[in-house]
């Protein structure tokens, strides 16, 4: 398996990463997640061995990789713009890593053509690469990374360059086929939901650290900061001022346990707020939009100086915009606070 | 590395001094020996230069204008039309451009000279031939036969990316046909006309071989009076006067054509609208006519001339026997020395000749280019390069004979004394084709991204493995494009060769030009073998490279 100890690296005297310390299990996809020039091309390029962390060490199955050149390390990865080889045609760009390693031409050939059913692309051996469609392309770069069956298999933005209808079936099709490869992985993205569909782990990077690392759900659940919760796209994110067990926000004063005063960012979940008064604790306002979205209500509700975006079961009754309306909540689940002290 | 960056300036840069901005000064110190004065005064008074220089205009303008007539419509239609045989009339039109200008003067003269297929024809039939070498309108058909491409391409890409919306939304405010053409088309296209016109306007103002052996001595321009005043008369001053001039033409119009190209660059639509069948019955028969005559315009003369240099029209006086009809003779002649004096080299050893200077160009020119479009590939060029850039396109900008008349005033004396030597014309060859070589290396070298040599090695490569499977097929391919037009180029080239080259050892286009101005049908077929071997050569050549350039090799 792969460990990162303390992966340092700057340009130009900037820190691109700042002790980056992490594993990848074997069989695990570990989604790598951040806004860009948060490192995660830089850490995958160390990974891969095509630049050398001024400190730190990359380990794999406990040997220090570290300054071992990219070609004897037997990792595989797909580049954001695939670079695929113009002047091959597909056969050629996918045979590259088998005929690099010495294998013969008949072992070459069955493995090709292996890989090519595996994504999808039989007939297309004999294609010019330079003039596929872009979904062509990234299963061709898919293709040539899988086919010397590396230990490690690194996908750098994989679906970045393509239309967001071809994403979602491509997104698809890559999960499947590394689950049904076994690959330990290492899957970069700048979009979440590419991460929470494909990862058994997503490690979210920023300016060079890691913010958190867990499965999907954990981080939906329990993301560590407001960066997280932030970048995750969550709403309603109000500063707080903590008081005496209250926090005193621009909707009113909500009852926290465990907090020490001072001054915090309160996150109010969408999905853990319920019509009525029956919840622990309860806020009056005034509907301002709705939205129906079939499975679910999107409504804003103004509470005092504040308009609160939840998300309501589709089976409840909403009054018509303008009338007031009253919410409620278990604080516990449905607030987390972050600390700004 | 960034040391080595500098050293490798020094092959290209020398070159350029020596061989080109060295005879250009030798050229400003001819004229102005005796001071400004004495230069300028004849420039003024010398009658002759003046009527030199108002038909080298006249015929450009007129020559531009005809162009323009015959390529708007045609770059309408393939703009805006889908029709069958679209691409090979796209294809077709191009030939004639990356042809020599002695193949192309000997097509005109396999089809329409005294001894062409039309006036044999009408020889045979007993009615008068037609007068057609040697006259104006021959100087007007070849340059529009040679540049209706320029218009197609560019003005004709440019109104394919012109979205069709924006005439309909003109007529949909209230404009005619007529009024949607003038006041929305025409100005959308002004910048691709002007530039295509430029450009038109600039190969027929440094036009040589076509009025030169197509007008002949009749008309002079300022090109061919440069090589009439050398050659001929041996009037080296007169001669640098006028390539001064024709220098200080060329300068103002190229700078004029950089300008508005650079406007062409900027995008007006980008979006290629789909393309209709042209349905209308009466207009659907006219345009096909017209494209049907386009198409055989830019086929006839070459197809005649390599019919012509198979076919036996008439008897040769030394060969009685020998009937009309289909023969290989002017092939097999072509190791007969027709003449047997000291001008007229049998056509083998032309080709010899050729050859051997073509493969001296390839080599010089690769040398000197390589490491020119190897820095100026880098990412971030230096301050030099980003300099030297537009100093190594320079000779494109210069004429043939301006070149050629350089090296004559300047190579011919110590230190520098070539005159003898057989690298002069590889020299100027080299001089001619240096810009293209650089152009055709310098995507392919920029297209080798340090990402494919990164895929490579993640993929186990190892960096021998890498040079072998990566670097070397890419750039491989480049080079030998680059090699091809040095070669075609150098074995096309008419212009300065026929001031520079040996006598006794003229090239394929040199031989050309002597061989149809001789009488005698062998000689005339032996021309036009010579012709079409020149025809293969270079048209061999340039298809090659349209096979070599990969797709997509360009900027991702």
């Amino acid at each position: 398996m792969l460990e990162l100890r303390n992966i340092t690296k700057q340009y130009d005297g900037k820190p691109i990463l700042a002790g980056i310390d992490l594993r990848v299990e074997p069989g695990e996809v570990l989604a790598l997640l951040g806004p860009s020039g948060s490192g995660k091309s830089t850490l995958l390029s160390i990974v891969a061995g095509l630049e050398t962390p001024d400190n730190g060490q990359v380990l794999w199955a406990g040997v220090d990789v570290t300054h071992t050149p990219p070609h004897r390390r037997g990792f595989g990865l797909m580049f954001q713009d695939y670079a695929l080889f113009p002047h091959r045609d597909v056969f050629g760009n996918v045979a590259f890593g088998l005929q690099m390693a010495g294998q013969s031409s008949s072992q070459v050939a069955a493995r090709v053509s292996e890989v090519l059913h595996l994504v999808g692309l039989d007939a297309f051996e004999r294609r010019d690469v330079t003039s596929l469609s872009g979904g062509e392309q990234q299963r061709v770069a898919l293709a040539r990374a899988l086919a010397p069956a590396p230990h490690l298999l690194m996908l750098d933005e994989p679906l970045g360059s393509l239309d967001r209808a071809l994403r979602t079936r491509l997104l698809a099709q890559l999960a499947e086929i590394l689950r049904a490869e076994r690959l330990t992985s290492i899957y970069v993205t700048h979009d979440q939901e590419e991460a929470y569909a494909i990862a058994d782990r997503v490690a979210i990077l920023n300016a060079g650290q890691l913010a958190q690392i867990g499965p999907p759900q954990e981080l939906y659940r329990q993301p560590a900061s407001e960066f997280v919760a932030r970048f995750l796209g969550m709403q309603n994110l109000f500063s707080a001022r903590i008081e005496a067990g209250q926090a005193h926000t621009t909707f009113g004063e909500v009852p926290i346990a465990n907090q020490k005063p001072g001054l915090a960012t309160l996150l109010l979940r969408p999905d853990s707020v319920q019509l009525g008064t029956q919840g622990p604790f309860t806020l009056s306002g005034t509907l301002q939009r709705k939205q129906f979205r079939g499975s679910l209500w999107l409504a804003e509700v103004a509470v005092q100086d504040a308009v609160l975006a939840l998300e309501l079961p589709s089976s409840v009754r909403l009054p018509a915009v303008g009338e007031s309306l009253d919410i409620s909540f278990d604080p516990a689940e449905a607030v987390r606070i972050f600390r700004n002290d | 590395m960034r040391k080595l960056a500098h050293w490798l300036w020094l092959p290209p840069l020398a070159f350029l001094a020596v061989f080109y901005i060295y005879p250009l000064a030798s050229i400003f110190a001819l004229s102005f020996r005796e001071g400004w004065q004495p230069a300028l005064l004849q420039l003024l008074n010398d009658s002759a230069i003046h009527r030199v220089v108002g038909f080298t205009f006249w015929q450009a303008f007129l020559s531009t204008a005809l162009t323009l007539a015959l390529g708007l419509p045609a770059a309408y239609l393939l703009a805006r039309y889908e029709f069958p045989g679209k691409r090979l009339l796209r294809v077709v039109s191009g030939v004639p451009f990356v042809l020599p200008t002695l193949v192309v003067a000997a097509a005109f003269n396999a089809v329409l000279g005294p001894r062409g297929w039309f006036n044999q024809a009408l020889l045979a039939a007993g009615q008068q031939p037609l007068e057609f070498i040697n006259t104006f309108t021959a100087i007007l058909v070849a340059h529009i036969f040679y540049n209706t491409t320029i218009v197609l391409r560019m003005v004709g890409d440019f109104w394919s990316r012109l979205s069709p919306r924006i005439e309909q939304a003109a007529s949909s405010l209230g404009a005619n046909g007529w009024r949607v053409f003038t006041r929305v088309t025409l100005p959308m296209l002004a910048p691709a006309l002007a530039a295509a016109a430029l450009l038109v306007f600039i190969f027929n103002f440094t036009s040589f071989g076509v009025i030169l052996v197509l007008g002949g001595p009749r008309f002079a321009t300022l090109e061919t009076e440069i090589y009439y005043q050398t050659v001929a008369l041996f009037n080296l001053p007169t001669a640098a006067l006028l390539a001064l001039l024709q220098l200080l033409c060329t300068l103002v119009l190229t700078i004029v054509y950089t300008r508005l190209s650079a406007r062409l660059s900027r995008p007006v639509e980008q979006r290629a609208p789909r393309l209709r069948l042209l349905r209308a019955q009466p207009a659907r028969w006219l345009s096909a006519a017209f494209l049907a005559a386009l198409a055989l315009f830019f086929v006839a003369p070459l197809g005649g001339l390599a019919a012509r240099s198979v076919t036996r029209l008439e008897t040769d006086r030394r060969q009685e026997a020998a009937a009309p009809g289909f023969t290989l003779d002017y092939y097999r002649a072509l190791g007969d020395d027709p003449r047997n004096n000291i001008f007229f080299a049998p056509p083998l050893r032309a080709i010899q000749t050729s050859l051997l200077y073509a493969g001296a160009t390839v080599g010089l020119a690769l040398l000197i280019g390589l490491p020119a479009s190897w820095l100026l590939s880098q990412q971030q060029p230096s301050r030099l390069a980003r300099l030297l850039d537009p100093v190594l396109m320079l000779p494109l900008g210069t004429s043939a004979l301006t070149l050629g008349l350089g090296f004559i005033v300047a190579l011919d004396t110590p230190p520098l004394d070539l005159r003898a030597s057989p690298m002069l014309v590889p020299l100027a060859h080299t001089l001619v084709a240096l810009p293209f070589v650089v152009r055709s290396l310098v995507p392919a070298l920029r297209s080798i991204r340090p990402r494919l040599r990164q895929a490579a090695a993640v993929l186990g490569a190892a960096p021998a493995q890498v040079l072998r499977a990566i670097d070397i097929p890419l750039v491989g391919r480049a080079i030998l494009a680059a090699a091809l037009f040095a070669f075609a180029i150098s074995v096309g080239e008419f212009g300065a060769t026929a001031l520079i080259a040996r006598p006794e050892y003229p090239t394929m286009p040199v031989l050309i030009y002597r061989l149809l101005a001789q009488p005698g049908a062998l000689t005339y077929g032996q021309a036009m073998a010579l012709s079409t071997l020149l025809m293969v050569f270079t048209g061999g050549g340039m298809l090659l490279i349209e096979r070599l350039r990969i797709a997509d090799v360009g900027e991702f």
